[in-house]
């Protein structure tokens, strides 16, 4: 088993030393002291902030590339402006946005007809965090049960990890794919996603994460988007249903949508309804959300690299991982984070690669 | 019978050819009629193992995942004044 993870390195510190612009400071001491709520995890608590500066300076990178000259610790105070005016040109085009977003998504994974894939612009969203509604799962299990379901949990937290990490990741740019579309729509919309999306994904590392915490235990978060699955009962297939406040969020949406979809065969089936709630209520905890925005794209585009897939084979991709076991999961997300090559090997031993 | 067939070949999937038998009130013919409704049994291609999609359902559907956005107290202020 790989080795313990080192709580008195302060390896996001040290990798910041050269950068300008550094993330809220509790971002920082939380990662350097591995106090966040994924820090249970073995393959987030081991090296995080080699993860978290990966994606920092692919934020800031973007961001300055798309807004020469802003400062971007500043740049958080424009969001509702762009915003605004994203709407008012998306309004009159909302159904053809939705379409072109469905249709971009089901082409890059190749989605079957019998997963209806369902995507809404809606500028007011409202996501419930509050998951305390049945008691009963927590109160029923034992203390045993619960011990049981540990690894499964945490399986989960990882996969979790691959559906929020992929979407942070792509949607900073996915909508170029449609660029003609959007031009003809409106030619300033693909500039006003650019400044959305840089400024957004900068933004989050200047917020600090102990009032998000609160901000989430008292239910009062912005929603941007949000995706729900609903799976048939009797037949196979189901709904993927993705609402997003605007059309890169959609995409977002979408894309996550379809991951969680992919994820949810790692959901076990031995498990009774309390379990399954405990299950869900502790391992998709709201909690987790905003680490995962921070932390798991690198996961994802380290995984992409290692395993050089194309996008139609992703979810073959992703299907295979949720047959892993946690510590088959930790074992190669910890190779990857170490060393490529020999992460490379392992994916074609576990039979995890389909390159053509 | 073979005009018959040579016409089936060129025939899309969807649609029905109905041959109607001669008889004292129909003239004798081949009548190209495309079905106003569906076959009553919808074929269902299987879904193969294999399909990453194919997945089982849970007992209960998963939790919704968001994508959420933070009102610190400076953001919110500026959300509420600024304008573009």
């Amino acid at each position: 088993m790989a080795k313990k993870a080192d709580i008195s390195s302060k390896e996001f510190s040290e990798f910041l030393s050269e950068i300008k612009y550094r993330p809220h400071k509790n971002i920082v001491s939380r990662l350097d002291s591995q106090m966040f709520s994924l820090d249970q995890n073995k393959v987030f608590n081991y090296k995080p902030g080699q993860l978290a500066f990966h994606e920092y300076k692919r934020c800031l990178d973007l961001f300055e590339s798309r807004n020469p000259g802003m400062n971007p610790d500043k740049a958080g105070q424009r969001i509702g402006g762009v915003q605004k005016l994203i709407s008012e040109i998306e309004k009159n085009f909302k159904e053809r946005l939705q379409n072109l977003a469905i249709d971009t998504i089901k082409e890059i994974y190749q989605v079957p007809d019998y997963v209806d894939l369902k995507g809404f612009i809606q500028p007011k969203l409202f996501l419930d965090t509050d998951q305390e509604h049945d008691k009963d799962a927590f109160i029923k299990l034992t203390l045993e049960q619960k011990n049981k379901m540990r690894d499964e949990i945490q399986k989960r937290v990882i996969l979790n990890g691959l559906v929020h990490g992929s979407s942070m990741h792509i949607w900073k740019g996915m909508y170029h794919l449609v660029a003609e579309e959007l031009d003809n729509i409106h030619p300033d919309l693909k500039e006003l996603y650019n400044m959305y999306t840089s400024t957004i994904g900068i933004t989050l590392w200047y917020l600090n994460p102990d009032s998000i915490q609160e901000e989430i235990e008292q239910n009062r978060q912005i929603t941007q988007g949000l995706n729900k699955l609903k799976f048939n009962k009797q037949n196979p297939g189901g709904q993927v249903e993705a609402r997003g406040i605007n059309f890169p969020v959609l995409l977002h949406e979408l894309n996550k949508g379809v991951i969680d979809w992919l994820i949810s065969a790692g959901i076990p089936k031995e498990y009774t309804a309390e379990e399954l709630k405990y299950y869900y209520a502790i391992a998709d905890d709201y909690q987790n959300e905003f680490w995962h925005y921070l932390l798991a794209p690198s996961l994802w585009v380290d995984l992409l690299e290692v395993a050089q897939v194309r996008n139609e084979d992703i979810p073959k991709l992703v299907s295979r991982l949720t047959k892993l076991s946690y510590t088959e999961l930790t074992e190669l997300f910890r190779l990857i984070q170490d060393n490529k090559e020999e992460a490379k090997k392992t994916i074609t031993k576990w039979n995890l690669s389909f390159q053509s | 019978m073979e005009l018959i067939l040579s016409v089936v070949e060129y025939l899309p999937e969807d649609f029905y050819l109905v041959i109607h038998a001669p008889g004292p009130e129909v003239e004798p013919g081949i009548e190209i009629e495309e079905p106003e409704t569906l076959p009553a049994e919808p074929k269902i291609r299987p879904i193969p193992d294999d399909d990453p999609f194919n997945v089982p359902a849970p007992l209960i559907d998963p939790t919704p995942k968001g994508f959420v956005w933070f009102r610190t107290k400076k953001i919110f202020n500026l959300f509420s004044i600024f304008s573009y």
